[in-house]
C-alpha cells in the first residue's frame, strides 16, 4: 500500500526532475563570444578610422624606355635596391653599332677629303705665288694669273667645306653614341625595384609600359582613405596607427605626411567591377615610422587617425 | 466557583431555538433545563424529532441558542469567539456518531489519532498512542486496518477510540448503537460504560433504542421541545439488566 | 494534519487523477504552445544570435528587420570604428539570391559573407570545418537548408550549388539556427558574397560591433543615430525590433487563443473537480470541524491538496512538453525549437496559481459546512 502509494508522486517527480533538466539544457547560449581572430581596434580615445594602402614615399615610378626596342638583358630583379644611374636594361644595339661604324667611317673619309682639298690649295697656291713672281706681262699673261688667283679662291671654299663635311660626320657619330647610352636605361632616383616583368627579348615600345616598377621604400607611406563626411574632424599633424588586414593586434605607428588636395570618388578596393561607388574620400599620407614595419607595399591597412571629438560627445 | 458547577458537567437553562422564519419558522427547543453531571453516563431520549439533536449541538457548541445559557465545566460557551470555541471543543469534547464518521483514507490507528493530530502532536506519537486505545477497546490487531474492511461495531470502536483519545471532559454520542446490530450495539455500550466513565468525565447519549436504557445513570426524556422528567436509575438495576 | 489531507486526496483515485490530468493537460497546453510561438518568432532573430561577437547593429534607417535590410554604403564600417565606446565593428554582408543544384533544384537562400580578416559570424558546425569557407567558391549551409535543396540525402563533402553563373561546393553543414524565412542559409566568405552580390549596389547589409565592456550602451547608440541617421541597437533591441515587426503581421493571436483555452481548461476542470471532492468528501470535512479542526488547519490541508496536485501535474505536462519538443526537434526545420525557462517558469505559476484559486473556492465551500449537520445521517 505505502510503495504503491508513492508510485505516481515518485513519477511526478521524475517528470518534473526530467524537465527541468532538460529545459536548463536547451536553453540557447546567449553570452557574447570572442571573434576567431581579433577584428582591429582603435588605441585612441576619439578616432577616425578609415582604410588605406601602402605605397613607396616616391609613389610607384613606371620606367619607361627612350628608345623603341627589344630588350637585350634586364640588370635587376624585383627587390633589388637602385641608386639613381644604376642601369635596369639595356635595349639589343646592334643596328646602333653598325650605325656607329658607318659613322665613323663617314668621319675618316671627310678627314681624307680634307687632307685633299688642303693640298690642292697648297698647289694652286704656289702657281700663283710664281705667276706674281714673273713679273713681266710678256712671260705671263694676266689672263693667266687671274685664272691661277680664282683656282685658289675655289680650293680655299673646297677646303671649308670639307672641314664642314668632318664637322658633320663627327656630329652623326656623336649622335648614334648617345642613342647607345640610351638604350641602357637607368634609376632616376634612390629606390628599389618593386616589379620587373620585362625579360630579354621583349618588346619595348617607350611608351607608358609598367613592366618595371620603381619606388622609394625608405620610408613607406599609407594613403588612406577617408569618408568626406569625417573630413572636420581631422586635424593635420595627428597620430595615427595602422593594422594590417587579418593581423589587428599589430599597430605599426604612423606621422602624419599630407593631405591630398582632390576629394576623390572612393576606389573599390573588392576589387569587383559590378561595385558602384557611391561615396568620395579624402585621401592623407602617413608615414610608416618603424624601418621595419610588417607590411608590404600594396597590402590593404586599416587605420586609425587620433580625431577632435564630435561635437555632441564633448 | 460553586458547588453546582463543579459537579456538573453540563449546565442547561432556559434554552430556546427555532429554525427559519415567519409562516415556516418552527420552534424546536421550547425552554430545556438540564445538566449532566461527572462520572455519570446521561441519556437523552424521545421520539424523532423532538430537539435531541438540536439540543445536544448547542450543548457541543456546534450550535448557538436563541435565548438561554449553556455552561461546560462552569465555561460560558457564548463568552467565547468562535476560534476558542473550536479549540475548547478539540480539548474538551469527544464525539461519537451514529453513521461511525471515519475518514474512509485513513487507517483506524490514523482515525483514532485524528484529535490529538489536530491538536498538533506529531503523527507517530499520536498514531502510537491512538493504537494503544484501540487496544484497550480490543482492536489491537485491527490498528492499521481501512475503515472499510471493519464491520460496524469495530468501526463504531474505532469511533469511540477517537472520541477517547485525548482525554476529553465530556463525550457527546448520538445515537451510538442506532447502525448497529444488538449484539454489537451492546458490546460498544458495554465499552462506553467501562472506558468511557469516569470520575472527571460526564457522557451524553442521545439514543432512541431503548435496549441500552439499563446503561444510564441517569435518562432525561423529551418530547416537542421540552423535557418532559428525567430519572435516574439504581447502580445495581443497571447491573442486573447488564448482560456480562 | 497535512499526511490527513493528502491521504483524503489519494484516496479518491479518479478525482486525484481528473486533478493532475487537468492540470497536467493545461501545463502540456500552454507550454508546448508558448513554446512554439516563441521560437517561431525567436526564428526572426536567428541570424542576428548566430553573430555571437557582436552586441551592437548598425543598419539603414528603413531596415525594419534582419530579412529585409537596406545596405549601408561601403564606409559606414569604418564611421562606426570611429565612435567612442566601440570596440571593434565589422561588416556584415548579406546577399539573397537564388541557388541552384545538380539536380535542377531551386530556392531562394541567404548568402552570409563572414569577414576572412576577423571572422566574426563564423557559423558553429555539424559537419566539416567552418575553415572551408574561406577556400574560392566554398560555402556551408544550414540542415534545415540542405534537406530543402537536397531532399532525401545524405551530406557529402563537394556536393554543389549554382548561384548565378558560379558553382560554390558545399563543405560541411552548419549549426546555423533556423531562418524565419525558411530559406537556406550559406555562409561564404566576404569576397566571395561580395562576387555574388548582383542585385545591390552596396555590399555592406549591416555594420556589427562590440561595445566595451563598461560603456553606456544606450549612450553609444544614440550617439551614431544622432551623427550618421542610421539605426543603431544592441543585439537584443534589434531581435526585439524584428521579433515585433512579425508579431504584428498577427500570427501570435493563434497561439494566444491556444494558450487561453489550456488556462480555461485547468481552471475550470481543476475548479469543479475540487468542487466535487470537497462534497463528496463533506462529511469528512465536517466531522475534522466538529473535532476541532481549526480553518486555519483546514485551509493548510486544501492548500496542501492544491499543492501535490501542482506538483503532480506540472511535473506530468511539463515533461510531456519537454517529451513533445524533444522529439520535434529531429525535424530540421523545428531544430530551433525549446521551451525557453521563462515560458515554462510563467506557465506552471499561472497553472500553480489557477489550481490554487480552484482551490480557493473549494475551501470557500469547506468554511460554509455547517458543523452542526454532522448529526444529520
Amino acid at each position: 500500500m505505502k510503495i504503491k502509494g508513492l508510485i505516481l508522486p515518485l513519477v511526478a517527480a521524475g517528470c518534473l526532475v526530467y524537465a527541468v533538466v532538460s529545459i536548463a539544457q536547451t536553453q540557447p547560449t546567449r553570452e557574447l563570444t570572442h571573434p576567431p581572430s581579433s577584428p582591429p581596434r582603435s588605441t585612441f580615445e576619439n578616432t577616425v578610422a578609415a582604410v588605406g594602402l601602402v605605397e613607396p614615399s616616391s609613389e610607384a615610378i613606371t620606367i619607361g624606355s627612350h628608345l623603341p626596342g627589344i630588350v637585350d638583358s634586364v640588370l635587376v630583379k624585383a627587390g633589388d635596391p637602385a641608386l639613381k644611374g644604376t642601369p635596369l636594361f639595356t635595349l639589343d644595339v646592334r643596328a646602333l653599332k653598325a650605325q656607329r661604324s658607318v659613322a665613323a667611317a663617314q668621319v675618316s673619309q671627310a678627314t681624307a677629303q680634307v687632307s685633299v682639298a688642303r693640298e690642292s690649295l697648297t698647289q694652286a697656291r704656289r702657281r700663283l705665288d710664281s705667276a706674281n713672281a714673273l713679273n713681266d706681262p710678256r712671260a705671263i699673261a694676266t689672263e693667266e694669273r687671274a685664272d691661277r688667283a680664282s683656282e685658289v679662291s675655289k680650293l680655299e671654299a673646297s677646303l671649308a667645306s670639307a672641314e664642314a663635311s668632318v664637322e658633320l660626320a663627327k656630329a652623326e657619330l656623336g649622335a648614334v653614341e648617345t642613342d647607345l647610352e640610351r638604350a641602357t636605361v637607368t634609376s632616376p632616383i634612390d629606390g628599389r625595384v618593386l616589379q620587373v616583368r620585362l625579360r630579354a627579348g621583349e618588346f619595348i615600345d617607350g611608351g607608358a609600359d609598367s613592366r618595371l616598377i620603381l619606388g622609394r621604400t625608405d620610408p613607406l607611406h599609407v594613403r588612406a582613405d577617408v569618408d568626406e563626411f569625417e573630413i572636420p574632424r581631422l586635424k593635420p599633424g595627428s597620430r595615427a596607427t595602422a593594422s594590417p588586414r587579418g593581423k589587428a593586434a599589430v599597430h605599426i605607428d604612423l606621422e602624419f605626411v599630407r593631405f591630398e588636395p582632390l576629394v576623390i570618388p572612393k576606389r573599390s578596393l573588392t576589387g569587383d567591377s559590378t561595385e558602384r561607388v557611391d561615396t568620395r574620400v579624402l585621401q592623407a599620407i602617413y608615414r610608416i615610422v618603424p624601418a621595419d614595419a610588417p607590411v608590404f607595399i600594396g597590402q590593404q591597412m586599416d587605420i586609425f587617425i587620433e580625431a577632435s571629438p564630435r561635437q555632441s560627445e564633448s | 466557583m460553586n458547588a453546582e458547577t463543579t459537579t456538573n458537567a453540563v449546565h442547561c437553562s432556559a434554552i430556546r431555538k427555532s429554525f427559519g422564519s415567519g409562516e415556516t419558522r418552527t420552534e424546536v427547543l421550547r425552554g430545556i433545563d438540564f445538566t449532566a453531571s461527572r462520572g455519570e453516563m446521561t441519556f437523552l431520549v424521545g421520539p424523532s424529532g423532538c430537539g435531541k439533536t438540536t439540543l445536544i449541538s448547542i450543548i457541543a457548541g456546534l450550535l448557538t441558542a436563541d435565548e438561554g445559557h449553556v455552561s461546560l465545566f462552569g465555561e460560558d460557551l457564548s463568552a467565547l469567539s468562535p476560534r476558542e470555541q473550536i479549540l475548547f471543543r478539540r480539548r474538551n469534547l469527544g464525539f461519537v456518531f451514529q453513521q461511525y464518521n471515519l475518514l474512509p483514507s485513513l487507517t483506524a490507528a490514523e482515525n483514532a489519532a485524528v484529535p490529538l493530530l489536530a491538536a498538533g502532536m506529531n503523527r507517530k506519537t499520536a498514531v502510537a498512542r491512538a493504537s494503544e486505545m484501540l487496544d484497550q477497546l480490543g482492536l489491537g490487531h485491527r490498528v492499521s486496518a481501512m475503515p472499510r474492511v471493519l464491520s460496524g461495531g469495530q468501526q463504531q470502536r474505532v469511533a469511540l477510540a477517537r472520541a477517547l483519545v485525548h482525554e476529553p471532559r465530556l463525550i457527546v454520542c448520538d445515537e451510538p448503537t442506532a447502525a448497529l446490530d444488538h449484539k454489537s450495539g451492546e458490546s460498544v455500550m458495554n465499552l462506553l460504560a467501562t472506558s468511557a466513565v469516569h470520575p472527571d468525565r460526564a457522557v451524553l447519549v442521545v439514543t432512541h433504542d431503548n435496549r441500552v436504557f439499563h446503561f444510564a445513570h441517569q435518562i432525561a426524556h423529551m418530547d416537542d421541545g421540552v423535557i418532559t422528567h428525567v430519572e435516574q436509575q439504581a447502580l445495581n438495576s443497571r447491573l442486573q439488566s447488564s448482560p456480562s | 494534519m497535512i499526511p490527513i489531507a493528502i491521504s483524503m486526496l489519494r484516496h479518491d483515485g479518479p478525482k486525484f487523477m481528473a486533478l493532475v490530468l487537468a492540470v497536467a493537460l493545461a501545463a502540456f497546453l500552454t507550454q508546448n504552445q508558448a513554446s512554439i510561438l516563441s521560437a517561431f518568432l525567436g526564428m526572426t532573430g536567428s541570424q542576428i544570435r548566430d553573430v555571437r561577437e557582436a552586441n551592437l547593429w548598425v543598419m539603414e534607417p528603413d531596415t525594419e528587420c534582419f530579412d529585409q535590410a537596406k545596405p549601408l554604403k561601403q564606409t559606414a564600417v569604418q564611421t562606426i570604428r570611429g565612435f567612442s565606446g566601440i570596440e571593434w565593428a565589422v561588416p556584415v554582408v548579406k546577399v539573397d539570391t537564388n541557388a541552384r543544384t545538380e539536380a535542377g533544384k531551386l530556392s531562394t537562400v541567404t548568402l552570409l559573407g563572414v569577414p576572412e580578416d576577423s571572422r566574426v559570424g563564423e557559423p558553429r558546425m555539424k559537419l566539416g570545418d567552418a575553415s572551408a569557407i574561406y577556400r574560392r567558391d566554398g560555402a556551408v549551409i544550414d540542415p534545415g537548408g540542405f534537406s530543402l535543396l537536397f531532399p532525401g540525402q545524405t551530406f557529402k563533402s563537394g556536393m554543389k550549388v549554382r548561384i548565378h553563373d558560379e558553382w560554390l561546393t558545399l563543405h560541411g553543414i552548419s549549426d546555423a539556427a533556423p531562418p524565419f524565412t525558411g530559406f537556406p542559409v550559406m555562409h561564404v566568405s566576404q569576397t566571395t558574397a561580395m562576387r555574388l552580390n548582383r542585385a545591390e549596389a552596396r555590399a555592406t547589409t549591416f555594420v556589427v560591433g562590440r561595445m566595451l565592456p563598461n560603456a553606456d550602451q544606450q549612450a553609444i547608440t544614440a550617439a551614431i543615430r544622432r551623427e550618421t541617421g542610421w539605426k543603431a541597437m544592441t543585439r537584443t533591441e534589434f531581435e526585439n525590433a524584428s521579433y515585433d515587426y512579425y508579431a504584428a503581421q498577427g500570427v501570435p493571436n493563434l497561439f494566444y487563443i491556444t494558450i487561453a483555452i489550456g488556462f480555461v481548461v485547468g481552471i475550470a476542470f481543476t475548479g469543479q473537480t475540487f468542487l466535487m471532492f470537497v462534497k463528496e468528501n463533506a462529511r469528512a470535512f465536517t466531522t475534522l470541524k466538529v473535532l476541532g479542526v481549526t480553518h486555519g488547519q483546514l485551509g493548510r490541508m486544501m492548500a496542501a491538496q492544491a499543492g501535490l496536485v501542482v506538483f503532480m501535474g506540472l511535473g506530468i505536462g511539463t515533461a510531456l512538453a519537454v517529451g513533445v519538443t524533444e522529439a520535434a526537434k529531429l525535424m530540421p526545420f523545428l531544430r530551433a525549437l525549446y521551451i525557453p525557462w521563462e515560458v515554462a517558469l510563467a506557465c506552471g505559476g499561472v497553472i500553480a496559481a489557477v489550481t490554487f484559486l480552484a482551490a480557493g473556492f473549494a475551501f470557500n465551500k469547506v468554511l460554509k459546512l455547517q458543523p452542526a449537520d454532522v448529526f444529520r445521517s
